[in-house]
């Protein structure tokens, strides 16, 4: 590879400028010349474009194993270039080759459209090569990827996967607190356990449908005495998106022939709601009144409760101030007073759009008003990172690379990148001198304000000409008068539509947070060039999301109650191959590994030892104490863009933490945990007590092979006499057992 | 009564063989077992390593290692002439003393000018890929060497500051060990008198860890005891002295620098004699978009270049220099272009890297830019080039290919080639 390089000292360039659209006429020459004429240029050239296109090759040939799955690479490589010698020989030959008028690529784009128009011919010769040689790429990359990833309407029922669903708790059990079941229902379960009846979805369109929440408004009137209170009514909604949600996933699997896993028995999927809604697992009380619950409909039960519960709010709003501002701290940014706001919006149900134009646009003193602390820490920098960190968190795009950098597959532009820059120009951070009531003392605060600036923002690009921008965002321009105010304009902008980015990249990270991985991979790169897992699912989702005004609990509530968040994470060997951690589009076929991030592990620990927060005083406090606890395993990258990166999950200094640290100590020893103290002082029997500890750390009755090693363990203590003794003994074996439960990985994964 | 063994008669081997007993563990993860607990941790100066300078942000190399005088980019700094047969930057006065046995690659070309792309881009030699997760060179090194030197009992690639990037594929227990360049490891409790403690607690551990794994639920349970046996190796071992950077000679601290910085590299140099093939030093900071000139001659380049000057003699004193790469460089240069603002932005087209030691060619300066630094004369150089550089420097055989979990093929440094006139 070296020596084509040695060989061709400008081809490197010339294939960047290919890939980046400003190749030129003399260069689109050489290219093809060298292309033509060495074998192991071509072969070069083929590596080169593989590389922007190894996304698309991954998801061909995902569902190989990974012996078979080099194979087929060598063979698609042999095809690909037989193919792509039989264009190169066809487009030597025939200058205008038709083939490629039936392409969707004009030759245009790949080849600087500046040229001259003289010499015709050769150019055409040049350019037909190099987009034959693109064209062939990517059409066999596409053709290898649609037999995995269509999702044909009419596929027989008796397919793997159906087995299954008869073990699987039916959506309707799940939503069934309705009192009156609708008739639909019934037929809908029926339905599926006819086997010969093709898997039909509910007829949903959202685009003409009138919003789910006036019609469940009209409904209200006949079904509620609370006019206003959607609730009720719209479970007919919820239970079809449920149901939308266990088909889609279900279809999946037929297509890919997966088995799905059984479902998660109630010990482990009330431990993985509790972490996933409330940011720490269920105390044993809490568990034993889940499994104690006999009534149908308990996990609805439970997923709403913990919905409307403070931690809930809390753990969301966590999430969020991370993603938002990053967990390092920064001088001018009061993390808390972000994370109170967003605690405040969730608790008062407000929709996602409300959030996302108070993200924008706020105005004012970032420890009072909180959402302006998130543009307050990325306008640095000509609001660069502010750029990025909107499209990338909110939107879900990666126009940042676009900056020096283009994919040939990708339309995002640098101009696009600089357009909606332009939007944040006039926002500038102000030191305001402020009053205080001693009047010697004066202090500073630092406003987030808009300034009467107008006109474009100018930007270099990568040739290093100077270009404007306007404020531009999805074909909307704005005026760049500067009475108007932009940062105002462009939070409408991003609400508008009924599939707008900010509604694809909530759900597909929300939908990460419950499943471990998103429907595309990364989560924050949604576009044509990286097609998500379940296309029609994703698209369902973030239209009934719209449609619901941007409701964030019941979104959440549509995952949390759909029958691939209740599956088991013990993979079959029929799923095995389901491994989204090595790359693969995921099939949800089994619940996937979530480490407990280091909030989650922090909650869980002061949970069991009992000194969890109840009154705000506590929280404040616990959430204090939390933030510099995490700190340790957080480090700023010291770079413009905010960059940050932590060393916590799997890593040994996690180990050495959960080993030695100081909070594992006060979690294990009576003299701080309530847990421990008030476990001694109980009067039930060694074995109980130990059984207390497994419910409380792991979620689950102890196993024989452990029960085996603590009745070992706590032999020594027989025939001791003294109470005092033999209890202090025994606190001590308490103790090292739970230390071995927090340890373990089980323990430091939610599962 | 209750059999309890008096304190201190647990020893090292004692524990180990506890924590090694379930049925699943790996055998070379703990075969150090044989090394049982040495009194002071041996010296070991002919064994290869390399010092990674991180330079984070994206260092304006044009003002470095490849100024560019009478060009309009050319900046306020002058060159001035070194020990080696190339010139640097005035403001590296104490490096040039030492530029007879560095050198300056002065030709790099990495495409990659944003910090998240170009950091992983330049730690593992492979553009990101959505797919996949390329190990760092640190890591590569600690599976190829580390995994070798079973007397080694503190990790072998160690971070002294952060962002060093993942193990990707390589898996867990040759992920970075991150720690502050104070020395203090957090949570080694290392007192003796709690072991027994320990391995009761661990003899625990191991049954449901081991009914973890057993029920078949991946990867991730078994990497977790792997990294629990480097966790307990290390809270043992008397080489993480080599973390204390305090009981240096003060003189030589003092030659470091008292900063953050000449502290990591002095530990650094403490880890390499121990045994640890590969260390990174963060120095963050070079992000300058703004005020370039006065950060790099007030703040940045002092501390750089004693730094710097002050490990290749330490080394060079020591004998160890032969057998120690040091590569210093960051995720990108900056644009030969000053802005308005007089800083740089971000460059990825052409600029410079710095390496030496290792019984590569010191004193010279390996490919060259237009006058401008614009653009590269004649070859250029990717970070495939210099990770294949450092190979051939610590014997690491360039065949060498890894497989990703879905058994993809990944050449070592992305199949790049040492660089003539270094190795030569």
């Amino acid at each position: 590879m070296k020596e084509i390089l040695q060989k061709y000292p400008r081809f490197s360039r010339l294939l960047d400028q290919l890939c980046e659209q400003s190749l030129d006429q003399k260069g689109a020459d050489e290219i093809s010349r060298i292309v033509k004429n060495d074998p192991a240029a071509r072969d070069y050239y083929i590596r080169y474009l593989d590389i922007h296109s190894t996304l698309h090759w991954d998801l061909a040939i995902s569902d190989a194993n990974p012996t078979e799955n080099k194979q087929e690479q060598l063979q698609n490589n042999t095809r690909l270039k037989q193919l792509v010698e039989s264009f190169v020989a066809e487009a030597a030959l025939e200058p205008i080759n038709s083939s490629l008028t039936t392409g969707e690529l004009d030759t245009s784009e790949f080849v600087s459209s500046s040229r001259p128009s003289s010499s015709y011919s050769s150019r055409k010769t040049a350019g037909t090569l190099v987009a034959a040689l693109l064209l062939t790429f990517m059409v066999s990359g596409f053709w290898a990827l649609s037999p995995a990833k269509q999702h044909d309407p009419v596929v027989k029922q008796n397919q793997p996967g159906e087995v299954v669903t008869s073990d699987i708790a039916t959506s309707d059990e799940l939503v069934s607190n309705d009192s009156s079941p609708s008739p639909g229902d019934k037929q809908n379960s029926e339905r599926m356990a006819e086997p010969d009846l093709p898997p039909k979805l509910p007829d949903i369109k959202w685009e003409q449908q009138s919003n789910p929440i006036s019609t469940a408004q009209a409904d209200s009137k006949k079904e509620t005495s609370e006019p206003g209170s959607p609730s009720a009514p719209q479970l007919i909604d919820d239970r079809q998106i449920v149901e939308v949600i266990n088909q889609r996933i279900k279809q999946g699997w037929i297509d890919q022939s997966i088995t799905p896993s059984p479902v998660a028995d109630d010990h482990e999927w009330c431990r993985r709601v509790y972490l996933d809604l409330a940011g720490r697992i269920p105390t044993a009380t809490e568990l034993s009144h889940f499994l104690n619950d006999e009534r149908t409909g308990r996990e609805r039960r439970l997923v709403d409760r913990l919905l409307e519960s403070p931690e809930f709010a809390m753990s969301w709003a966590t999430r969020w101030t991370n993603l938002l501002v990053g967990r390092s701290p920064n001088k001018h940014v009061d993390r808390l007073a972000l994370l109170k706001y967003l605690r405040h919006s969730i608790t008062e149900n407000a929709p996602w759009s409300l959030v996302v134009s108070d993200l924008i646009s706020a105005q004012g003193d970032p420890k009072k008003n909180g959402p302006a602390n998130f543009l307050v820490a990325h306008l640095n920098n000509q609001a660069v990172p502010a750029t990025a960190f909107v499209a990338r968190t909110l939107l879900g795009t990666q126009i940042q690379c676009a900056q020096c950098h283009r994919h040939p597959f990708y339309e995002t532009t640098q101009r696009q990148f600089w357009e909606l820059n332009s939007f944040f120009k006039q926002a500038k951070v102000v030191a305001a001198p402020q009053m205080t009531t001693d009047a010697n003392q004066q202090q500073t605060a630092y406003l987030l304000t808009d300034q009467p600036v107008g006109g474009p923002t100018y930007y270099e690009t990568r040739s290093g000409l100077m270009q404007v921008a306007y404020p531009r965002f999805n074909g909307h321009k704005v005026s760049d008068d500067k009475t108007v105010i932009r940062r105002q304009e462009l939070a409408k902008l991003l609400v508008e539509g009924d599939d707008p980015l900010i509604a694809q990249s909530f759900v597909n990270r929300t939908w990460s947070h419950f499943f471990g991985y998103g429907f595309t991979l990364p989560i924050d790169d949604i576009g044509p060039h990286n097609p998500p897992s379940h296309p029609k699912l994703f698209e369902t989702l973030s239209r009934s999301f719209v449609a619901s005004g941007y409701d964030i609990k019941r979104l959440v509530r549509w995952i949390c109650l759909s029958r691939p968040y209740r599956l088991s994470s013990h993979p079959l060997p029929e799923n095995r191959q389901d491994t989204p951690q090595w790359g693969d589009p995921p099939a949800f076929s089994h619940m996937y590994f979530k480490p407990l991030s280091p909030e989650q592990l922090y909650n869980s620990l002061v949970e069991i030892s009992g000194n969890y927060p109840h009154s705000s005083d506590d929280w404040n406090r616990h959430l204090e104490n939390r933030e510099s606890w995490v700190l340790q395993f957080v480090e700023s990258l010291d770079n413009d863009e905010n960059g940050e990166s932590n060393h916590f999950q799997g890593t040994i200094t996690q180990a050495l933490m959960m080993m030695n640290g100081e909070l594992i100590n006060r979690t294990i020893s009576p003299d701080s945990s309530r847990f421990t103290a008030s476990l001694i002082g109980h009067t039930g029997s060694d074995l109980k007590k130990f059984e207390t500890v497994c419910l409380a750390i792991l979620s689950r009755e102890p196993k024989p092979g452990e029960i085996v090693l603590f009745r070992k363990m706590i032999h020594q203590l027989k025939g001791l006499n003294n109470p005092v003794e033999r209890r202090r003994l025994l606190a001590g074996q308490l103790e090292d057992v739970m230390w071995a439960y927090l340890n373990s990985s089980e323990f430091i994964i939610n599962h | 009564m209750m059999k309890k063994n008096p304190p201190g008669t647990m020893n090292r081997r004692h524990m180990m063989s506890h924590l090694a007993a379930g049925a699943a563990m790996t055998v070379p993860a703990y075969s150090f077992l044989n090394h049982v607990s040495a009194n002071a941790a041996e010296i070991r100066r002919n064994e290869k390593a390399c010092i990674l300078i991180w330079l984070s942000g994206g260092p304006p190399t044009i003002d470095m290692w490849d100024l560019k005088p009478g060009s309009k980019n050319g900046g306020e700094f002058k060159p001035i002439s070194t020990k080696g047969d190339l010139q640097i930057s005035e403001h590296l006065p104490k490096i040039a003393q030492q530029m007879d046995s560095l050198s300056v690659i002065r030709s790099m070309s990495t495409r990659e000018a944003d910090h998240t792309r170009g950091r992983y881009y330049m730690h593992t030699a492979y553009v990101p890929n959505p797919t996949v997760i390329h190990p760092s060179f640190g890591s590569v090194v600690s599976y190829e060497l580390g995994s070798k030197r079973k007397y080694l009992e503190i990790p072998s690639f160690v971070s002294v500051g952060g962002g060093a990037g993942s193990a990707g594929f390589l898996g867990m227990t040759h992920a970075p060990f991150v720690v502050d360049s104070n020395g203090n490891i957090r949570n080694v409790d290392r007192n003796s008198s709690r072991r027994d403690r320990l391995q009761q607690r661990l003899a625990m551990w191991n049954v449901i860890e081991d009914g973890f794994i057993k029920s078949g639920r991946g990867d991730l349970p078994k990497a977790h005891k792997d990294v629990y046996g480097k966790a307990v190796n290390l809270m043992t071992s008397s080489q993480m002295e080599a973390f204390q950077v305090s009981s240096e000679d003060p003189k030589t601290q003092e030659a470091y620098g008292n900063n953050n910085f000449g502290r990591g590299l002095l530990m650094a140099r403490r880890l390499v004699e121990t045994g640890v093939p590969f260390v990174e030093v963060n120095l963050g900071g070079w992000d300058l978009h703004n005020d370039v000139f006065n950060t790099l001659r007030d703040q940045k380049l002092p501390q750089l270049d004693q730094g710097i000057a002050a490990l290749t003699q330490d080394l060079k004193d020591r004998g160890m220099l032969e057998n120690t790469v040091i590569v210093c460089m960051g995720e990108f240069g900056r644009t030969p272009r000053i802005n308005q603002n007089t800083g740089r932005d971000h460059w990825a087209a052409s600029w410079s890297a710095m390496i030496g030691g290792g019984g590569l060619n010191g004193g010279i300066a390996v490919g060259e830019t237009d006058k401008d630094g614009t653009a590269i004369l004649g070859k250029s150089y990717l970070p495939g080039d210099i990770w294949a550089t450092v190979c051939k420097a610590l014997k690491i055989p360039l065949n060498i290919v890894h497989t990703s979990k879905r058994g993809r093929p990944m050449k070592i440094a992305n199949g790049g080639t040492p660089i003539e006139e270094l190795v030569g």
